[in-house]
């Protein structure tokens, strides 16, 4: 076929030309470790990339729900500790209380010790986490009347914590609040010196410290299965961040190879276009 | 007075070989000069013996040019342009409405992510504020989705009244040049610069100049309308659509009669057509489509909720009337972005600690209520990725116009393009000749003055 100078003059400019964009395209792959930016770049990779990005995110989401979760139940365990140390001062002071050789006004000390550690308990069953809610409230807005009824909820809260995985956390007040009114009625008891009465408290206080500390156990399963499922979730983030990587990032070491000859392909591309310049040039 | 009037003859004779060979240099030199200049054909200046042996005679000065080839050349000009634009078209709002904020498929996922974080502590001011924020968000990315798409139609729309107006332009011009050929004009140059403006009218509006038995030249479009006919040239007009919301179509006006020319298969005007109608307004109706659905199913389990100010039956975003527009719509309900107490986090009639209201929110994250039963997120995704198909497949038929564009350029050039080389060597020939003729004459003019002096 006949080929004129000017045939080859476009030829070499456009073989640069293209060798000039393949250079780009390699370098900026190299600069941003990403090879699909953009759903035109591969719809499908993309398309791919985009999905595991969404679960990413959701994952972190998840990660956060359990952090939180986690908080308020060592706020909780904190409260539950504190009930449990105060039930335990009680049996101890009902048991001694239920001595009938004490004067009136060791008896009358004895009451208004099991009235303020009723108190305490009341006040750590009422508390409010860091985001105002109580702890004990089973999502209502408030635990506990005044007069230390419960006046909660009964629900526990799902808090998900992965795909698919839900989690209830917290203890109900109701739990662990039939401790109060046997507490009100063994000071009464103790006060007037009813000691066969006061007899009778002595076992409620002592099944309401077994759910204290059973309310504990439960707060420590819950825990637990929550930093067990951080732990799943946190492998599965790993494992979407090699997918993303892998599905959208530009692989370096390819990316360096491919700049190369990339760079190889201008290069030539230049000393071709340079040599048909001396050839048409010195025909002339 | 036979050698007298012999001597005379041979006088023409060596004159027609010395005007011969100035012809030829002079059509080599316009060669050489225009050798690259864009649509140029090689010319040749016919000689040819004036019998008997008598000299030499000029004859007409001929272009060398192959109209099989050129029709080919305009019909891959007219495949190459559409491709170009249409990708060209789409690439840059592709490019506008997958990154950053205007991202709806980060949007929609972060949306769902700030209602599983807000399940974990309902009443938590900050994590309600986010949550709020997300939708919000997720409401201003559609917004400017769905702007930068309608944009894009605009823009396509700008460029087609353009390009109507050029192809009109060049159409008269095609005119003008068949008139003054038509008037005998056979100077190579006019049918250079007719054929140049075939060719760039072909890319614009597809279709291609043909020569009919008559002699005629028309320029048909394929529709099968002749947008030139010979003399006289037609206009191309685009008028806004109200059966298409007001964008333009292109019609040919021949006197009182508008013929539209639909959407051209190839062509610039073609490929921003179907850019702006088949492409981006799929692309509209879809994120349409899915803004109205993620509204509705937000709404029906928001309102089926309670916020922390004891109230329900709210909506979460302003529910749009139509699916057409609601995506330039979409909003949050302004009640919640003035008090966040207002998100309906708990469910109905249960305590403001309570999660089930956010969790049901949370939870439309996996139902299929989006398009074709696929989760929102997964609308939102093939929406997208369509538009990136689309730009793929533009993409390869582009790249495989241009190797064709490139081998018929080849061809051309092969055929009608001027060797600076072989030009030079004729050069030097008719230089030679005309030196050879000069002698010639100069000869015959010395035996003709030895004549007379020896009369």
């Amino acid at each position: 076929m006949r080929i004129t100078e000017n045939r080859l003059s476009t030829l070499a400019g456009s073989g640069l030309q293209r060798g000039i964009g393949q250079l780009a395209k390699a370098a900026k792959q190299l600069e941003t470790g990403v090879a699909i930016e953009k759903p035109s770049d591969d719809p499908t990779a993309w398309a791919a990339a985009q999905r595991t990005r969404s679960r990413a995110a959701i994952s972190e989401s998840q990660g956060e729900a359990n952090a939180t979760a986690r908080d308020r139940l060592s706020e909780t365990e904190t409260s539950l500790a504190s009930v449990g140390d105060s039930l335990s001062r009680a049996r101890e002071l009902m048991t001694d209380l239920a001595n009938g050789n004490l004067d009136p006004t060791t008896r009358t000390a004895g009451a208004a010790e099991l009235r303020d550690l009723r108190a305490q308990i009341l006040a750590d069953l009422d508390r409010r986490g860091s985001d105002g809610e109580p702890l004990f409230g089973g999502g209502s807005a408030d635990a506990f009347t005044s007069g230390g009824s419960y006046a909660g909820g009964a629900a526990r809260r799902g808090i998900e914590v992965g795909e698919g995985h839900v989690i209830e956390t917290g203890v109900l007040g109701s739990d662990v609040a039939a401790s109060l009114d046997a507490l009100a009625q063994a000071a009464d008891a103790a006060e007037a010196g009813d000691i066969a009465t006061l007899r009778t408290f002595i076992d409620p206080i002592v099944q309401a410290h077994e759910q204290a500390v059973d309310a504990r156990s439960l707060l420590g399963d819950q825990m637990n299965a929550l930093q067990s499922a951080e732990s799943t979730r946190i492998a599965l983030a790993d494992n979407l961040d090699s997918e993303l990587q892998r599905l959208a990032g530009a692989d370096p070491i390819e990316s360096a190879s491919a700049l190369a000859r990339a760079q190889l392909t201008v290069e030539g591309a230049r000393q071709v276009a340079s040599s048909i310049t001396q050839t048409l040039l010195s025909s002339r | 007075m036979t050698t007298t009037r012999g001597l005379m003859g041979l006088y023409e004779v060596g004159n027609s070989g010395m005007r011969a060979a100035r012809a030829v240099i002079g059509t080599t030199g316009k060669n050489v000069t225009n050798a690259t200049t864009a649509g140029y054909s090689k010319q040749t200046q016919a000689t040819s013996a004036t019998p008997p042996f008598a000299g030499v005679t000029l004859g007409g000065i001929s272009r060398a040019q192959d109209n099989l080839l050129m029709a080919r050349e305009q019909s891959a000009d007219a495949t190459l342009a559409r491709a170009d634009d249409l990708r060209t078209t789409l690439e840059a709002v592709e490019a506008r409405i997958t990154n950053g904020d205007i991202n709806v498929v980060d949007a929609i996922a972060n949306l769902f992510g700030g209602f599983v974080e807000l399940s974990a502590s309902p009443a938590s001011t900050p994590l309600r504020q986010q949550a709020v924020g997300n939708a919000n968000s997720l409401a201003a990315a559609f917004q400017q989705a769905s702007n930068q798409v309608a944009q894009g139609r605009a823009a396509a729309d700008g460029d087609i009244s353009q390009l109507a107006q050029h192809a009109t332009r060049l159409a008269a011009s095609i005119a003008e040049t068949n008139d003054v050929i038509s008037r005998g004009n056979t100077d190579p140059a006019v049918a250079d610069e007719r054929d140049r403006l075939s060719r760039e009218l072909a890319s614009i509006v597809g279709g291609g100049a043909q020569t009919g038995s008559d002699g005629v030249t028309r320029f048909v479009l394929e529709s099968g309308h002749s947008l030139v006919d010979g003399s006289r040239a037609n206009a191309l007009v685009a008028s806004p659509d109200p059966a298409n919301d007001g964008h333009l179509r292109v019609s040919m006006q021949a006197g009182n009669i508008n013929h539209d020319l639909g959407t051209p298969s190839t062509g610039r005007i073609g490929g921003l057509i179907d850019a702006r109608d088949r492409v981006l307004g799929g692309t509209a109706q879809r994120l349409d489509q899915l803004a109205f659905d993620i509204s509705t199913s937000m709404n029906q389990a928001h309102s089926a909720g309670q916020g922390l100010d004891g109230s329900s039956g709210r909506e979460l975003f302003v529910q749009s009337a139509t699916v057409e527009g609601a995506a330039s719509r979409m909003a949050v309900n302004g009640d919640i972005l003035a008090d966040t107490n207002a998100l309906a986090t708990a469910s109905a009639g249960a305590g403001p600690g309570d999660n089930g209201g956010v969790r049901a929110m949370a939870g439309l994250r996996d139902a299929p209520a989006a398009r074709g039963g696929r989760t929102f997120v997964d609308e939102g995704i093939d929406a997208l990725a369509s538009l990136g198909s689309e730009i793929s497949r533009a993409s390869s038929q582009l790249e495989a116009a241009q190797t064709n564009s490139d081998f018929l350029a080849g061809l051309r050039d092969a055929r009608s393009g001027v060797s600076v080389e072989e030009e030079m060597s004729k050069l030097a020939e008719m230089q030679h000749a005309h030196s050879a003729a000069a002698r010639f004459v100069s000869a015959v003019d010395e035996t003709f003055t030895d004549l007379l002096s020896r009369i």
